[in-house]
């Protein structure tokens, strides 16, 4: 799902061209409309800050540990001391959910954080030097993007086994070619602007150039993709948990509460609903988040 | 640079980029500790060391690894894509079964998906602003953001609850029963389409009011046309391409989605077949086969591209 | 799933009485006449690799096999040797020679008659080395085979050897040497035995159909036209099929889905057969690892985990409490009220550990797969019974694959896991607890359980032998062995409810099946 549209039409050689994804979201009400998208980035932003909040404050709003054993209260419905029930070792679902937000949302983060530290960088570093070493980069980078993320990540995990940081350096290296792209997309359309070249013929330095230009010409299409990414990564952790391969307990993320719920799904559907709920949730406020910020930091939006 | 040399110039960059593959398609495999005999043997066979060296022999896994990528790929080269170690039987034969499952699953999961997107789409654009447009992108996020095994799931559950006559559980090719085929297709490529269905809308959205805007719609408008035959005619036509190259480009997606949802709900396609040779370590199973999916993916990325190329001549220039 | 132990599953020794440890769903059948016919369709959990038992290791080729081919003996329901293709046999005093007499005009399913020479063929092919068959190790005390005539074989051991007759009816199979010749030893895909079913077609990953063999040696049998094995991966559709009849027969071994099946049987859909596999939960520690290379520190792990509440929950109370050797070994088991650790007691591991040296706990951790969930599960618990003691366990989640391997080398702190229960105690304890043992992951070494081991094989008495392994098992437990035995688990065999006859035969369940049919 590598951030919808946005990414593939980045071709090699420069910032997106006109029409096709970019084109004008705005009908012709313009203020309306403002408003409008304005308002499903703050619904998106009071998503997330419940989801942040939820997972944050998890520690003091839980009632019970997410690992400790109940075993008088197995496999209850929702309800009374347990207001998302327990399942089949008698453990709080509520808290479990609670727990697993925090680390979901810490592979999110941190695995994006990762990645776009290690994608910008490679990508600035291939954007600027261009020649032998942007042509390596850039294939390198193709490779990665070849495989299908969940076959990457499978066999990325199954290699390096289950924890937090092996699941977040799995999905951090599927990242790496977004970011460098965005990058080096960056870098080349601003070093062919003209002022860009009377400042280097005038002896501005590499860092400054970067600093002043580059950067703030990245920040709009990969404050964007941040979102979408950390959305993204949510969404391939938890399927990766589905598949066995995810993090450990007695902490498992929300997608390892599904495949904890699944033998029970027909008789005790809380354990597989309520998780997938608060991950749909997450997921959809970065979403929310990232697709407005498109609408509003993207130059090529800003037409009528 | 002229259209010929760009071309060129792609296809010749392809080639390191596929060789690149085939090394990482061979190495993840083999990096991943366990083999495939101690797989098979498991962790309960009376089995002596000599015996297990023999068996490592059978299936050529005590060579060293540049010897085995060597043979690997050399073969491939020649097109055999070896045989899959655990059941002896031929890569090809395999991939071509399962192919017909994930193709099958991919057609039905776009066909379902244009057939909710284009008319939303269209819709949103001709409607433009309001509340609906806002509604609808909220919509479109939020089928995003379900996780598909979490659909698929769900769905399995009611289903089975529900309408019990529509659960299936082994699967018969389309030309053997339509009726039973479709019967077992219809909610995977349901749990694929959502996502997809998604993105496609908001891409015809934005296709049509780019063509919605151009003048010379407006001059056919002018002239008396009907709105709705105007539409039909020029804009959807027009908004056909981009919409048809994003699905290409969503390849990359579609696989990864086939493979949660062949596994959620045990289908014998590409994905369950890749997986299970990760499990097993079936190790020219694997390798081939995701070499030649990512070798597909970046063909038909080159073939996107070289397209733009051919509309769009800046691109060509770097 | 259990995963790997068919091959070893399918051994057994006569004593043991089963009987009493079925609990039948549904009270017996045996008073209806068995009518021919009809299709049964079998949901499989996966597709067989093989036709050849010779080299089968998965768990999914040995019931198909299991209707296609005899061996000279087989095992009854009682878990006693009986005849198969071999109508009698004696043995020598010494116990090293043994004369089989077969059954004359036996047909191989192309028409050709089995002689002699066809069995000494099989076993031939199986001891041989270019036939790379795991399962030669066990027929390593084989010394000579002979056919004085068509319908006699004898065969002559260096020693003797008590579980022989058990592994020729587990891992011996007769195909017709011509076939075997014919196809230049491939027979992944092709046979020719002996047995009540023949292949008719196989859809890779999909199904296999077998039909009648209408020259069965035993008059009567089988009574199914045709038997189907339906490949449906997930146990919830497998529950599903049962419920719509697509399918007519499934085992199921995870016990989260007994209550569905349940479910199934109390719509009237399904009968169950609930039988005590011969197996065991288990865990294992490394010895060579601290602090586990201490026997008190297992000790006081054994005192401190609550077998009971791990039955519970990670079995779902399906199975019963047990040590090395299960109740379903009645003659050889010791009752688990001799082991005194089966009584949790902290303030004892406490004490123990204090005496080892870790009077406030340590850390380690527990390497467990998806794969076995029930295991994996019982991990979870160990984790918590553990904490009370300032032990902090983690959870190593690892892949099957991963795990087999680490298994393999070694590397490992401590694991959960599941161990077939053969039914000899030699093979159950002698190559994962002798000291150098193939199966010794624990890298266990005590001398003393080393010689009783020793002497019990090779004693012929089995009062001698019972007495031995008596000692060693009590040893195992009460002075800190290498590994904590928990529970042993039921299998459904769920079922249509007018499938009649079906025999639960341990180890060689598909067998089971010969004498039944539709009602």
């Amino acid at each position: 799902m590598r951030g919808l549209i946005q990414e593939s039409v980045i071709p090699d050689e420069g910032l997106p061209l006109d029409g096709l994804a970019g084109r004008a979201h705005r009908g012709p009400r313009g203020a309306l409309s403002w408003l409008r998208a304005n308002l499903l980035t703050g619904f998106g932003g009071v998503l997330l800050l419940v989801f942040f909040g939820a997972g944050l404050l998890g520690p003091w709003l839980e009632a019970h540990q997410p690992d400790t054993l109940y075993p008088l209260s197995v496999l209850q419905a929702p309800g009374g001391d347990f207001p998302f029930g327990t399942d089949d070792l008698g453990r709080d679902l509520l808290s479990r959910i609670l727990s697993g937000i925090r680390v979901s949302l810490s592979i999110g983060v941190g695995s994006i954080a990762v990645s776009l530290a290690a994608g910008a960088g490679l990508g600035a570093l291939a954007g600027y030097f261009g020649g032998w070493l942007d042509a390596l980069v850039m294939r390198v980078m193709d490779v990665i993007v070849a495989f299908p993320a969940i076959l990457l990540a499978i066999a990325l995990m199954t290699m390096l086994g289950g924890s937090l940081v092996n699941v977040a350096l799995a999905i951090a290296i599927i990242y790496v070619p977004i970011f460098a792209r965005i990058m080096r997309a960056s870098v080349l359309s601003v070093r062919r602007e003209q002022y860009v070249e009377a400042a280097e013929s005038l002896g501005a330095g590499h860092a400054r150039i970067l600093i002043r230009h580059v950067i703030p010409n990245s920040a709009s299409p990969i404050l964007v993709q941040i979102s979408l990414a950390i959305s993204d990564a949510i969404l391939i952790e938890a399927a990766l948990s589905y598949l066995g391969l995810g993090v450990n307990p007695p902490t498992p993320s929300l997608g390892g509460l599904l495949i904890e719920g699944q033998g029970f799904m027909t008789t005790q559907p809380w354990m597989v609903i309520y998780p997938g709920l608060a991950l749909t949730l997450g997921v959809f406020g970065f979403n929310l988040v990232g697709d407005s910020l498109r609408d509003l930091l993207d130059p090529r939006q800003r037409r009528r | 640079m002229g259209m010929r040399t760009y071309i060129i110039s792609r296809l010749l960059l392809t080639f390191p980029t596929l060789f690149g593959i085939s090394v990482v398609a061979f190495l993840t495999i083999h990096l991943i500790p366990g083999n495939i005999v101690e797989v098979m043997l498991g962790t309960r066979s009376d089995v002596t060391p000599q015996q297990i060296a023999q068996l490592n022999s059978v299936y050529g896994i005590d060579k060293p690894l540049w010897q085995q990528y060597a043979t690997w790929a050399g073969n491939v080269l020649h097109g055999d894509l070896g045989f899959s170690l655990r059941t002896g039987l031929p890569v090809t034969t395999l991939l071509g079964s399962a192919l017909q499952v994930t193709g099958e699953l991919t057609l039905l999961a776009i066909i379902l998906a244009l057939l909710i997107a284009l008319p939303l789409g269209t819709y949103s654009a001709v409607r433009g602003g309001g509340l609906g447009d806002s509604v609808g992108r909220l919509v479109s996020l939020l089928a995003l953001s379900i996780p598909t095994f979490w659909l698929g799931t769900l769905l399995i559950l009611f289903v089975s609850l529900y309408i019990p006559w529509l659960s299936s559980f082994t699967f018969v090719p389309f030309f053997d029963n339509p009726i039973k085929n479709l019967q077992i297709m219809i909610l995977p490529a349901a749990t694929l389409a959502l996502g997809l269905a998604a993105i496609l809308m908001r891409m015809t959205r934005a296709a049509m009011l780019d063509v919605l805007g151009k003048d010379y719609l407006r001059t056919a408008r002018a002239k008396g046309l009907r709105s709705s035959r105007v539409l039909m005619k020029h804009a959807l036509r027009n908004a056909m391409l981009p919409v048809l190259t994003i699905i290409g480009l969503q390849v990359g997606y579609l696989v990864g989605g086939a493979v949660v949802v062949e596994n959620v709900f045990t289908l014998p396609g590409v994905g369950r077949l890749v997986v299970q040779g990760i499990e097993q370590r079936d190790y020219p199973l694997v390798q081939s086969i995701v070499f030649v999916v990512a070798a597909l993916v970046i063909l038909i990325n080159l073939l996107v591209d070289l397209c733009y190329a051919w509309i769009d001549p800046r691109i060509r220039y770097s | 799933m259990t995963g790997l132990s068919w091959g070893r599953r399918r051994l057994a020794l006569a004593l043991i009485v089963l009987g009493s440890l079925l609990i039948c769903a549904v009270p017996g059948q045996t008073g209806h006449a068995a009518k021919a016919g009809g299709t049964l369709t079998i949901g499989a959990t996966s597709d067989a690799l093989t036709l050849d038992p010779t080299v089968t290791t998965d768990e999914a080729s040995g019931p198909v096999e299991n209707l296609l081919f005899n061996s000279l003996v087989k095992l009854n329901d009682k878990v006693q040797i009986v005849p198969d293709l071999a109508s009698s046999w004696t043995i020598s005093p010494a116990g090293t020679t043994y004369t089989f007499h077969l059954r004359s005009g036996v047909k191989f399913h192309d028409g050709t008659i089995m002689t002699a020479g066809d069995v000494a063929a099989s076993l031939a092919r199986l001891r041989d080395p270019a036939t790379k068959s795991p399962w030669a190790s066990f027929f390593t005390d084989v010394s000579a085979v002979s056919t004085p005539n068509s319908t006699t074989i004898v065969i002559k051991l260096s020693q003797p050897y008590g579980p022989f007759l058990a592994v020729l009816a587990s891992f011996l199979s007769v195909s017709s040497a011509n076939f075997v010749t014919t196809h230049k030893g491939n027979l992944t895909r092709v046979e020719d035995g002996t047995g009540p079913y023949k292949l008719k077609s196989w859809v890779p990953n999909t199904s296999i159909t077998l039909v009648k063999n209408p020259n069965y040696f035993v008059a009567g049998q089988p009574h199914f036209d045709t038997v189907v094995f339906q490949v449906i991966p997930s146990d919830a559709s497998r529950v599903a099929a049962l419920r719509t009849g697509q399918i007519q027969f499934a085992a199921f071994i995870d016990p989260i889905y007994f209550p569905q099946v349940k479910q199934v049987q109390s719509a009237g859909q399904a009968k169950i057969v609930h039988v005590l596999d011969i197996n065991y939960h288990m865990f294992g520690f490394n010895t060579k690892r601290k602090p586990f290379d201490n026997p008190l520190v297992r000790l006081a792990l054994s005192y401190a985990i609550n077998r009971g509440q791990i039955l519970k929950a990670a079995g779902q109370d399906q199975g019963v409490v047990s040590g090395l050797l299960t109740p379903a070994l009645a003659s050889w088991a010791l009752p688990v009220s001799k082991y005194a650790p089966y009584t949790t007691n902290l303030a004892k591991a406490k004490q123990l550990l204090a005496q080892a040296g870790y009077p406030h706990g340590f850390s380690f951790s527990i390497m467990a797969s998806h794969f076995l969930p029930s295991d994996y599960t019982a991990a979870e618990i160990i984790q918590q019974q553990l904490a009370p003691l300032g032990i902090k366990a983690t959870i190593a989640t690892t892949e099957w694959g991963v795990y087999v391997h680490d298994w393999v080398v070694r590397n490992f702190d401590s694991f959960t896991g599941e161990n077939g229960d053969w039914t000899d105690p030699d093979l159950a304890m002698y190559a994962a607890l002798h000291t150098g043992g193939s199966t010794n992951a624990f890298q266990f070494s005590d001398p003393t359980i080393d010689k009783l081991l020793d002497q019990a094989r090779a004693a012929t008495s089995v009062a001698t032998r019972k007495a031995l392994y008596d000692q060693i098992q009590l040893r195992l437990v009460n002075d800190g062995g290498p590994m904590i035995y928990t529970y042993a688990s039921y299998w459904d065999y769920a079922m249509s409810p007018n499938l009649v006859g079906f025999t639960y035969i341990p180890r060689a369940s598909y067998q089971g099946l010969i004498g039944a049919s539709f009602q």
